[in-house]
């Protein structure tokens, strides 16, 4: 090998990021190390302008069909803020349900299909049907339960349509719910068995830390998904109206995705800053699996993302549990939502799996939107990559070509930058 | 044995990733696609490498399943390259069907989308008026940004395509029905749409009448639905006028259907039968013999007529964009 080392990792294929790694250094120095994000532009923005509120929801759901129930939630929110509209304490209930549901899914497929290939050393979720059956058959299991539970709280896992503004257009009936109930005690062991085969194979994930701004939602009582104010770990929360504080978009020119800063030069959302957030409100259970990992707050090594998503998807079979059984004690019935279509401005900040998500709506007073604003997760951490990257390249010098790029990728992949972007499908260049 | 082996691969274009997920969604039969199938690549669960497909020989992959629509200079190029490398090529989704969700930005252009998102959005400082420009330097050499289109096109606006299969995404029955059709080699024609022959008023669980109405409503504002057809509750519901295969799973969740499974078997356009329906229900005449002050009359009522009657299927639809200026 000669002195100089030049790596060009190239993603050919993106959901809402599409990523370039270039790392060369010389003489033993780092010369340059760059994240760049050449997403290709999806311009939503654009295309729910002039839209009716009524069709907001189910365009804006086609943002990601991975997070759709999380995007659904945030446009929902955003639309009920602008025309304030009330929605009533089973409506939320079942919501928190449905954002459950999703972050379990995606979840799993994150840590079952796309990390797991790496802490085995193989390239994709295939090669482990035949080596680790079991497990492979244990994570489909948790990933088939997590639809399951989607599809009856939100009349399907990919763009839901029981979600509406106001509340529900159909909601399940108890003996759904006490079906869903059972089968999430019944996954409660499979889960920490898939945690374990994890934790067996965990020394792959680097020891690497920088300290860094995370933000998420709170709210002083429990472990906030559904809504909260935005807190972070350098200042006090805000109301999610005052969003832009906090993310602070800029545009740079070699990129098409917009970059975001708060109080430093970078910040991270997502589970990992959900976990160190809001610790304190994780059930037992989530904790235990966590100490398992031995994670604690704050972690500032963003490795353990993946791990801190394993955390939450214990923590969220718990949770559901309790909402189920308020649902239960409660006279659930279905009432369809009534509402003024009404002229305003609203925010909807939900947390979805990749972190803290915003959709901001203008409504007219005919109901049609005249601005729209979206800013997803993905973005808020491309930045936070970048300073991660100039922080681990020192110390990745002199070390295999190989070893460099998959340490770069598998860093790339944990913050879980919507699946396009989890870098199984790079294209690896040399020069 | 494995030589055998079918070669499968996915691909996606300007997509939400949701037909990815949706193929994932047919869980353990995965497994049994990955025994009769070597998937080449996938980009929601597996590597892929762009010179690997390049130094594939011509027709090298079996069957390729490319999901979301043609927006940007890149998206095309892969669709060029698969086309070439893929003995069938399957439109998978509504996106690359029809256009989906994506093709309604053609009621706009490029100047209008950069517009908004770039500068008028106010969480945007951007004093320069910086906007992505298709190359820049780095100082590894040059990085590229793919070009983005005026109009976003469907696949087979783009290359030839062998079969269609529409949805948003795509029901896991039609997905199954698919590729176990692949698998064992039983294929219906070149050119066919891999769904029923029917709309999805044939699926439905309410049963239509014929019965007239008097007003076109937003779902919202129906105070109680009733269990019986939407569209005679005068909501609009486009199962007439769309090809079934889901199972009428809106329906079910008390939602219309808004037309993903793309026009019916022998329609030409979706939008155009929707309209022909809603005349008869309305107790006009019929399309063709309405007077255009008639059709204008009927479009008031509509909200967001073309948002609404081609929501899935505006690149594909005879108007296809809105005239740019
Ligand atoms: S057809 Fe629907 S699910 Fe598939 S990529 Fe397009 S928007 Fe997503
Ligand atoms: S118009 Fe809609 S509600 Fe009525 S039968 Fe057809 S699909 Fe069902």
């Amino acid at each position: 090998m000669s002195d100089e080392v030049n790596i060009h990792v190239e993603h050919l294929t993106r959901v809402e990021g599409h990523g370039d790694i270039f790392f060369n250094a010389k003489e033993g120095k780092v010369e340059n190390v760059q994240w760049s994000v050449v997403e290709a532009p999806r311009f939503f923005e654009a295309m729910v302008r002039g839209k009716s509120y009524s069709s907001l929801q189910a365009i804006t759901s086609r943002i990601c069909g991975i997070c759709s129930i999380g995007h659904s939630m945030s446009s929902l929110k955003a639309s009920e803020a602008a025309m304030g509209v009330e929605i009533s304490d089973q409506t939320k209930l079942l919501r928190r349900l449905g954002v459950h549901a999703e972050n379990m899914q995606s979840h799993i497929l994150h840590v079952g299909y796309l990390v797991s290939p790496d802490l085995f050393g193989v390239g994709s979720v295939f090669p482990l049907a035949t080596t680790h059956k079991d497990a492979v058959l244990k994570i489909v299991g948790l990933h088939r339960l997590s639809n399951f539970m989607s599809d009856l709280i939100c009349g399907r896992t990919i763009h839901p349509m029981r979600l509406t503004i106001g509340g529900f257009t159909m909601i399940p009936t108890i003996k759904e719910l006490e079906d869903l109930k059972k089968r999430l005690i019944a996954a409660v062991e499979p889960t920490k068995e898939v945690a374990a085969i994890v934790l067996a194979n965990a020394d792959k994930l680097p020891d690497f830390k920088r300290e860094t701004e995370y933000i998420a939602l709170v709210t002083g009582k429990d472990y906030a998904l559904y809504e909260g104010d935005i807190g972070s770990t350098d200042t006090d929360p805000v109301p999610p109206e005052r969003y832009l504080e906090m993310t602070n978009e800029y545009v740079v020119p070699q990129s098409t995705a917009k970059y975001a800063k708060h109080s430093r030069d970078s910040f991270m959302t997502g589970a990992l800053a959900r976990f160190n957030i809001n610790y304190e409100f994780l059930s037992p259970l989530a904790k235990e699996v966590a100490g398992m990992f031995g994670l604690k707050p704050i972690c500032y090594n963003p490795y353990m993302n993946s791990v801190a998503q394993i955390v939450e998807f214990v923590d969220a079979i718990v949770d559901s549990i309790a909402i189920i059984d308020e649902l239960l004690d409660t006279d659930m019935k279905y009432i369809r939502p009534k509402f003024e279509v009404r002229a305003g401005t609203g925010v909807g900040a939900c947390e979805v799996p990749r972190g803290l998500l915003y959709h901001e709506y203008t409504i007219n007073k005919m109901g049609n939107c005249v601005k729209a604003n979206c800013i997803i997760p993905t973005n808020q951490n491309h930045g936070n990559i970048q300073h991660d990257f100039e922080a681990i390249a020192p110390t990745l010098v002199g070390k295999p070509e190989k070893e460099i790029e998959l340490t770069l990728e598998m860093l790339v992949r944990a913050y879980d930058p919507c699946i396009s972007c989890s870098t199984h499908y790079l294209n690896v260049r040399f020069r | 044995m494995s030589e055998e082996k079918l070669k499968f691969a996915f691909y996606w274009a300007a997509s939400c990733g949701g037909c990815e997920i949706a193929v994932l969604d047919i869980d353990e039969k995965i497994l049994d696609v990955a025994a009769a199938a070597d998937i080449l690549f996938w980009p929601v669960a597996m590597d892929f490498k762009y010179k690997d497909v390049e130094d594939m020989d011509d027709g090298f992959i079996d069957v390729c399943f490319f999901n979301g629509a043609i927006r940007n200079s890149e998206q095309k190029e892969m669709a060029h390259l698969l086309r070439r490398k893929s003995k069938v090529l399957v439109a998978f989704g509504s996106c690359a069907v029809t256009g989906g969700i994506p093709g309604l930005a053609n009621m706009s252009d490029k100047k209008g989308v950069f517009e908004t998102v770039y500068h008028e959005n106010a969480t945007i400082e951007n004093p320069e008026g910086i906007v992505p420009e298709p190359s820049s330097q780095v100082s590894e050499g040059e990085l590229t940004i793919p070009e983005f289109f005026d109009t976003v096109d469907t696949l087979d606006q783009t290359v030839e395509v062998d079969y269609y299969l529409p949805g948003c995404p795509p029901p896991t029955d039609l997905i199954l029905t698919a590729v176990t059709a692949i698998i064992k080699g039983e294929l219906p024609p070149k050119g066919s749409v891999i769904a029923p022959n029917k709309s999805v008023c044939d699926e439905c669980r309410f049963e239509r009448s014929e019965k007239s109405i008097t007003a076109v409503k937003r779902i919202y504002e129906v105070e109680k639905i009733e269990d019986k057809c939407l569209l005679e509750q005068g909501i609009i519901c486009l199962g007439s006028a769309t090809r079934g295969g889901c199972g009428a799973v809106c329906m079910d969740a008390n939602m219309p259907c808004t037309g993903c499974g793309g026009p019916t078997p022998n329609s030409l356009d979706q939008g155009g039968k929707m309209i022909s329906a809603l005349a008869s229900i309305l107790g006009l005449e019929g399309e063709d013999k309405m007077t255009d002050e008639e059709v204008d009359a009927l479009m008031d009522q509509v909200v967001d007529p073309l948002g609404t009657l081609y929501k899935y299927g505006l690149p594909s639809a005879l108007i296809k964009r809105k005239v740019m200026k």
